[in-house]
């Protein structure tokens, strides 16, 4: 039977079930703990979480080998009273509805908390880019955007790289767009390449935000130096994360992913690590410190922690071993919320995703602003307007927190789907 | 895939027209490229349509629509309000419609949409804005060269003027073309009301002659007495044959002396219910369909001849009016048993016909008289059943298989000669 309150029933994809370690299901239920706090209107909490619409869509591609194949695309937007929906677009074999789902509403929340006029969407392909040839990414892209080409638009929804997209691709989900509106249209897609629309500071705004944050709570917590930092990760956030800092002085003291951990008490070569990981496509056979196994990256005494990976990475099982004075996400979800709990009966306090990594949301609102305005902003510039943001957000967040009562991620949350929830009621119901 | 879990596959409506569709595809080798293009949608869209009630409360329903194909023009097909509505179901209706016009060769692909809502609980109010906002919220996705919807199960002409007028306020100019089935006068056409129903009449005469059976004076069994099933009733009675039973969604009525299907029908406007028509005795649906006559016409809803009862079917032909009242399995039983079943696809596909004539009349502002058009549509049947019974010889097959192998021959022919975009 068709359930109302899931716009889509799709009987193979069974929902995820409401367990803490299911990070789309905990969005949701931090969504209903902030809708609730905030006394929320019924007619709206009904409204705001479930998606606006969802787009699925056949696309048929000829492979190398001359044989048809059809892969699903997939297109949801949840929310449009703030703006165009600003969204991913992800290559992922087993991703689900439902994972889209609370992805798409996570950045409404997100975008509305950072004061950035977007609403979220999310968007991806049942397809596994590393299976197959550049030709055949490249149909899969370009099929892919013309078959959203009717929904997506600088006023609509803008694509953003998410898993296994990069920016070459969204070159040509810009060049498809272009194609058919017959002129060339950069603000459709961010994360573009210098010189084709893109931003300064493209490759580094989310290390910059991290630190940024991390400085401004290190101050309340009257911690003025430069301080020793864990970051679990090497991929593309944990590197620029790890170059933000060490360039600020501050003193990477551990750093790894799955394949090779390092701990390194004088402070690791960052530049080194991330280059050897370049060359070499992991950290296998780095000399840079003592190996230390992945788990024990995250108990290792520090200053300040840094999750930069995957989700679910501080959970009920570990939350104890933290050996940090202060965490700050950068990885989406990566505490549980039983961790959440235990860090804060134990004084640490955290920083949480939403705005750990809104350096990636803001820049690319920045991106967007440039390509419409069709004048780019200096290094500085950017710099400058970035910090703003993130700091304001903050604040407003610390507020929120206090005036609540309650944990600086749910006070973010609460702040995001207040201003959405406002704006809505605002704008009315339409027809 | 999108159905592997339900429960019973014989009632699923998505994967009974998978089912056929292998079979014809199979038939006529079809490229295995194509076949994966046409056993999915094309594109279908899920929206959340929020509507203010009339005690000021707010609701949201949802709605789908969903294009199956739109190789070989606009996708076509109606919109159904129901609680039932579910996406699968949605699919299967407009992969049917695809290969329904494609049967009769109009230039337009499937499509089928629905919302899940209980349309008698509504106000005329609350029907209306739930209309307007789900017809905005397809814009994207509609439009006459695109997509052009019809009425269905709990839609009706009223409801197709206020689809066009919200189409029609939002491209700032009287659009009457993207939709069908509207009222007359407001760009709706003239005949529309009886294309069905004359349709399966039409498609049941050529049957009969097609299996050497009698012009007139044949025993005719109608299951519904609605738009469809009524007036197929009616058009029979003026034929000459006997309707010895109909039925309503409350049971049916029995004569074996046969029916006099005006005064049936006047009966059924003015009591609302078929039962209690004198000199007739009251039959269930079971019986109703296993009855003793020439000519079975199910056109009440789905899944009404499966496996469970096939076997004891006695009509010698079956003039299918519903969409899918036939499971896959039961057709193996019927063509065992000799029966004689004119396809869905076909019989009742005077409905679409008349649906294009009505879209092509607005593209050009210019409407042709009745007669006109039933002419024309029983040109575009004849030929098409023509075309089907040639199929299903050639391809030494059901008429049901030939329909399909006819249509996914001319849908693959499209896909093969567009090519591959991007």
């Amino acid at each position: 039977m068709p359930n109302e309150n899931n716009p889509i029933e799709e009987p193979q994809a069974p929902s995820p079930a409401l367990s803490d370690d299911n990070p789309f299901a905990s969005m949701m239920e931090r969504f209903d703990e902030a809708a609730q706090l905030l006394g929320l209107d019924p007619d709206l909490y009904m409204l705001l979480r479930r998606p606006d619409r969802e787009f699925k869509f056949a696309i048929p591609v000829q492979l190398d080998s001359g044989e048809i194949e059809v892969f699903s695309g997939f297109r949801i937007r949840h929310n449009l009273s703030l703006g165009p929906c600003l969204g991913g677009l992800r290559f992922d074999k087993n991703m689900s509805r439902d994972e889209l789902r609370a992805l798409a509403a996570w950045t409404t929340w997100k975008c509305s908390a950072l004061n950035v006029p977007f609403g979220g969407s999310m968007g991806g392909v049942n397809f596994e880019p590393r299976e197959h040839s550049d030709t055949v990414v490249e149909k899969v892209v370009r099929r892919y955007t013309s078959g959203v080409n009717d929904l997506i638009g600088p006023e609509r929804d803008i694509l953003i790289p998410d898993l296994h997209t990069n920016e070459r691709m969204m070159a040509w989900a810009m060049d498809t767009y272009s194609m058919h509106a017959r002129h060339t249209v950069n603000a459709v897609v961010v994360g573009k390449p210098l010189g084709l629309g893109g931003t300064q500071l493209r490759n580094s705004a989310i290390g910059r935000g991290v630190r940024v944050l991390m400085e401004r709570r290190l101050g309340e917590m009257n911690i003025h130096d430069k301080v020793d930092v864990v970051i679990q990760g090497a991929g593309h956030v944990a590197s620029q994360v790890a170059l933000e800092l060490d360039r600020n002085g501050h003193r990477i003291i551990g750093m790894g992913d799955l394949q090779a951990c390092f701990h390194n008490k004088k402070g690791i070569d960052v530049a080194a690590l991330v280059q050897y990981r370049e060359k070499h496509g992991s950290l296998d056979g780095f000399a840079g410190g003592d190996i230390v196994r992945d788990f024990e990256l995250l108990s290792i005494e520090c200053d300040v922690l840094i999750p930069a990976a995957a989700s679910n990475q501080i959970t009920g099982k570990n939350a104890d071993t933290i050996n940090a004075k202060l965490v700050v996400e950068a990885a989406n979800g990566p505490t549980t919320k039983r961790a959440d709990n235990i860090l804060e009966s134990r004084g640490i306090p955290i920083v949480p995703d939403l705005l750990g990594n809104s350096g990636s949301v803001i820049i690319a609102y920045f991106e967007w602003v440039q390509n419409r305005a069709g004048y780019y902003w200096p290094i500085e510039l950017v710099e400058e307007r970035l910090d703003r943001m993130i700091i304001e957000a903050y604040d407003k967040a610390r507020k929120a927190a206090e005036k609540h009562k309650v944990g600086l991620r749910l006070a973010t949350c609460m702040l995001g789907v207040e201003r959405v929830a406002y704006f809505d009621k605002l704008r009315g119901v339409y027809g | 895939m999108a159905t592997e879990n339900h429960e019973n596959g014989e009632l699923n409506p998505f994967l009974q027209m998978k089912k056929r569709l292998e079979k014809a595809s199979d038939l006529i080798s079809v490229d295995a490229g194509v076949y994966k293009i046409l056993a999915e949608p094309f594109q279908e869209l899920a929206v959340s349509i929020p509507v203010r009630m009339d005690d000021g409360s707010l609701r949201v329903f949802t709605g789908y629509r969903v294009q199956h194909s739109i190789a070989r023009g606009p996708a076509k097909g109606g919109i159904r309000y129901s609680p039932q509505v579910n996406l699968d179901e949605v699919r299967a209706l407009s992969a049917w419609m695809t290969w329904k016009c494609a049967v009769v060769n109009v230039p337009f692909g499937g499509g089928k949409g629905g919302i899940i809502c209980d349309p008698r609980r509504m106000s005329q109010g609350e029907l209306e804005r739930l209309t307007r906002r789900y017809t905005a919220n397809l814009l994207d996705i509609i439009g006459p060269e695109r997509d052009v919807p019809a009425p269905d199960m709990n839609t009706n002409a009223q409801t197709m003027a206020w689809f066009m007028d919200t189409y029609s306020m939002h491209t700032r100019a009287t659009c009457t073309a993207a939709v069908t089935g509207k009222p007359i006068g407001l760009g709706g056409s003239l005949g529309r009301t009886e294309a069905t129903g004359l349709g399966v009449a039409i498609i049941a005469r050529e049957s009969l002659k097609y299996k050497n059976l009698p012009s007139e004076g044949c025993t005719v069994v109608v299951q519904g007495s609605g738009n469809v099933g009524g007036l197929a009733a009616k058009f029979m009675h003026e034929m000459k044959h006997k309707v010895i039973a109909i039925s309503d969604m409350y049971g049916g009525i029995h004569n074996p002396e046969g029916l006099d299907m005006p005064k049936v029908l006047d009966w059924l406007q003015e009591n609302g219910k078929l039962e209690g028509f004198p000199g007739t005795t009251n039959i269930d649906n079971g019986q109703l369909l296993t009855l003793e006559c020439d000519v079975l016409i199910p056109a009440a809803t789905e899944n009404q001849i499966t496996s469970a009862n096939a076997a004891d079917i006695k009509a010698k032909v079956i003039v299918e009016g519903a969409n899918g009242p036939t499971s896959d399995e039961a057709d193996m039983i019927l063509e065992a048993n000799g029966i004689f079943v004119a396809p869905d696809i076909l019989a009742n596909a005077g409905g679409v016909t008349v649906s294009y004539f009505e879209w092509v009349q607005n593209r050009m502002g210019y409407f042709w008289e009745e007669k006109d058009v039933l002419d024309r549509m029983e040109r575009i049947l004849v030929d098409s059943f023509n075309d089907v019974v040639a199929s299903s010889e050639r391809h030494t097959t059901s008429a049901r298989i030939g329909a399909y192998c006819l249509a996914v021959e001319r849908v693959a022919y499209s896909h093969e000669m567009r090519g591959m975009y991007a």
